[in-house]
């Protein structure tokens, strides 16, 4: 009886390799063929493989994964989206490197820090692996697409629409406290330089970027001090998607007055601004991380198009109280989500070349 | 010959004080002492009853995990799936709260899973015959994957805020954080369990000698399997805490606790090696811990220092623990 437990304990490990091999894309909605897709294969040619390698695995990550899902199932090719439970290049850089071994016909990857993966992504390109970057740039890399927002930017934006909101409310300075859930990640603190950019010249101050952790009660608990060190602040801003919904909690407890910013639009997030407690988040388009890479990829495999030259921008999209509603369905539903974005890619992404610019350097 | 008690004041300070003189947790309690001292006079919004809850709540979390880590650790094994545990049971509550089941049956299933959870790794470990802290290593990466999966890596929300779960179990008692009351219950059941029971007296008679211990007739292997399921559902009791408070499972919730529930426990005296171990000592070690973090933001600590400073904090902190207890308890 021990040998037999002991037998299907070792078995078990084999198991869960087999069924996540039967495990792909059971219950999603039905994709729409996309618009820009180029024709099915010929029967006889082998499928094109294409390798998604993300950064770490969350509730952001997972709308990229759809994304790139849905783009390999409207263009008719295999996409097997990957990524490290936690946010650990070297794990990520080995699943990358499982990917080339594997053979993939293209790579997309999601390389955070940009530095380290300049060699990996090299390693790809050198076995003729074409590889495209998404929500992160790789400077230096091989990797010379790249589709993502400009995080400076949105930083910018942020401050600009904060400030507008703040002054609304009657009032001309005060502190702004703000909180990054990584310190030293390049694509958060381009969002606390751009921010802080953004207001220069008002009456308003911004804090130095207080680390408030990514462990969901670290992350409430380090905001919620925060909020004890700094009674006096008019608006706490987190660039992190975790801030807001734990923000949104530490302002109900407190019966604060601030004002609430950041990034993202996860459920409690919509939830926060529908209800007005939070008042501004900036919404990333995900899905489009992860459907335009695979899209531009196909089209260079298939149609022997070059990939875009440079970044095509997916754009930042500002949520508040006036617009939650109308974006609320498309992020709670998933087919309407699929329905929106193939609508969306149709009208906005026809021409992938043509969108593509230089890609914007780091700020100092 | 009959002693003569001094009756008076001084007699009684000194009285008291050799009752401190032995106490296990002095060192740590005095660290923590001069660490608040040294904080309400830097920063006076430390002292402040509101900041005091919050930090006692802050620290809740490590805290009742800490009670299961001091048995775990005091026979002599290590539980590095706590953390993980945390995380499923989080989820696991947070799925059956979203499928509209009644409260307690959730906490039930939440409490369940931890147990089953626990549970396993001390099967595991007897019957592959692997150490405990590879097994839990494993079972580490797995709970959290099982958590992934069934959350698909994205936060649980938008349940019923108004039932008693949420307003009482995430709320307060008598002005005080739930999550405390349940840390200070389980803290005194933990130590009762540890210095007045038999199956204490056991537990740390396998921590002392596992050899002796199984000569003298006490089933390892039970007691093993016994203490792990126990610490499981502890975990899972600081998940549904969790749940409860933050109102979401999130599948980041419990990630690296393990290591502070163990640096907890070994900061409050409980022996790495097994063989000793102390309740009161742990959550005087988690509340070290909550302080710190406290302390670093009331006092702007360079963000990017901050982790730094965190680490060297714990290390003076051990080292005031050490030289109280030098200071005060006779070298054995």
């Amino acid at each position: 009886m021990k040998r037999i437990f002991q037998s299907a304990l070792l078995a078990l490990p084999l198991l869960m390799l087999i069924s996540c091999n039967n495990s792909s894309n059971s219950g999603a909605p039905p994709i729409p063929s996309s618009p820009n897709a180029t024709p099915t294969p010929s029967s006889g040619k082998p499928r094109i493989k294409i390798g998604y390698v993300l950064h770490v695995l969350n509730d952001f990550s997972q709308v990229i994964k759809r994304g790139a899902e849905d783009a390999g199932k409207a263009l008719d090719v295999d996409v097997e989206v990957v990524g490290p439970e936690s946010a650990k290049a070297t794990d990520a850089i080995g699943m990358f490197e499982g990917m080339i071994q594997k053979k993939k016909d293209g790579l997309v990857v999601i390389p955070m820090p940009g530095d380290v993966w300049v060699k990996p992504i090299k390693e790809a390109t050198d076995a003729s692996i074409p590889v495209v970057s998404a929500n992160i740039t790789s400077d230096g890399s091989t990797s010379s697409t790249w589709f993502g927002q400009d995080e400076y930017q949105s930083g910018v934006i942020l401050a600009t629409e904060l400030r507008k909101m703040l002054e609304a409310d009657g009032k001309k300075n005060g502190k702004v406290l703000a909180g990054i859930c990584a310190p030293g990640v390049a694509v958060l603190e381009e969002r606390y330089k751009g921010f802080k950019k953004g207001l220069e010249g008002s009456g308003f101050t911004v804090t130095d970027p207080k680390d408030v952790g990514v462990e969901n009660t670290k992350n409430y608990s380090a905001w919620e001090n925060q909020a004890t060190a700094n009674p006096d602040i008019v608006a706490a801003v987190g660039l992190c998607s975790m801030d807001i919904p734990n923000l949104t909690k530490v302002k109900t407890r407190a019966h604060a007055k601030w004002i609430i910013g950041g990034y993202d639009l996860n459920t409690e997030t919509l939830d926060a601004l529908k209800s007005g407690t939070t008042q501004i988040s900036l919404g990333q388009h995900p899905y489009l991380q992860g459907y335009l890479p695979v899209l531009a990829m196909v089209q260079h495999l298939r149609d022997k198009k070059p990939l875009p030259k440079g970044w095509v921008n997916v754009g930042t999209e500002i949520v508040t109280k006036a617009n939650v509603d109308s974006i609320s369905p498309r992020e709670t539903d998933r087919a309407a989500e699929t329905k929106w974005y193939a609508d969306y890619i149709a009208k906005n992404f026809s021409d992938l070349d043509a969108l593509a610019k230089p890609l914007p350097g780091l700020h100092p | 010959m009959s002693e003569v008690r001094d009756e008076s004041f001084s007699g009684g300070m000194k009285r008291a004080f050799r009752g401190l003189q032995g106490l296990q947790e002095i060192g740590v309690l005095v660290a923590l002492l001069l660490l608040c001292l040294g904080l309400t006079l830097a920063a006076p919004v430390f002292k402040s009853p509101g900041n005091l809850l919050q930090v006692a709540r802050q620290a809740s979390y490590y805290g009742i995990m800490a009670v299961g880590m001091v048995f775990v650790i005091s026979m002599g094994d290590i539980d590095l799936s706590v953390g993980s545990i945390l995380t499923l049971t989080n989820i696991v509550a947070g799925l059956a709260l979203k499928a509209s089941l009644p409260f307690p049956v959730a906490i039930l299933i939440g409490l369940a899973t931890g147990a089953v959870c626990g549970c396993f790794n001390g099967l595991l470990a007897i019957w592959l015959r692997i150490p405990m802290i590879i097994v839990t290593l494993g079972t580490l990466s797995i709970f959290r994957g099982i958590a992934l999966v069934l959350c698909n890596a994205s936060p649980i929300s938008q349940f019923p805020k108004t039932s008693l779960f949420f307003t009482v179990g995430g709320g307060d008692i008598l002005g005080i954080p739930t999550s405390v009351v349940v840390m200070v219950g389980l803290a005194v059941i933990g130590w009762i369990a540890i210095t007045r029971t038999v199956t204490g007296r056991r537990i740390m008679a396998i921590g002392s000698s596992p050899v002796t211990a199984r000569l003298s007739g006490i089933p390892l292997d039970g007691y093993r399997v016994g203490v792990m399921t126990l610490n499981g559902t502890i975990a899972a009791l600081a998940g549904v805490i969790a749940l409860a408070f933050l109102q979401s499972a999130d599948p980041s919730t419990g990630a690296g606790f393990e290591l502070w529930v163990i640096a907890s426990v070994i900061i409050g005296g409980t022996a790495l090696s097994g063989g000793r171990g102390s309740v009161p000592g742990a959550i005087l070690g988690a509340l070290i811990i909550a302080v710190i973090g406290n302390g670093l933001i009331l006092l702007s600590a360079p963000t990017y220092a901050a982790t730094a400073i965190t680490g060297a904090v714990i290390i003076l902190a051990v080292a005031i623990d050490a030289f109280v207890k030098r200071r005060t308890q006779p070298q054995r």
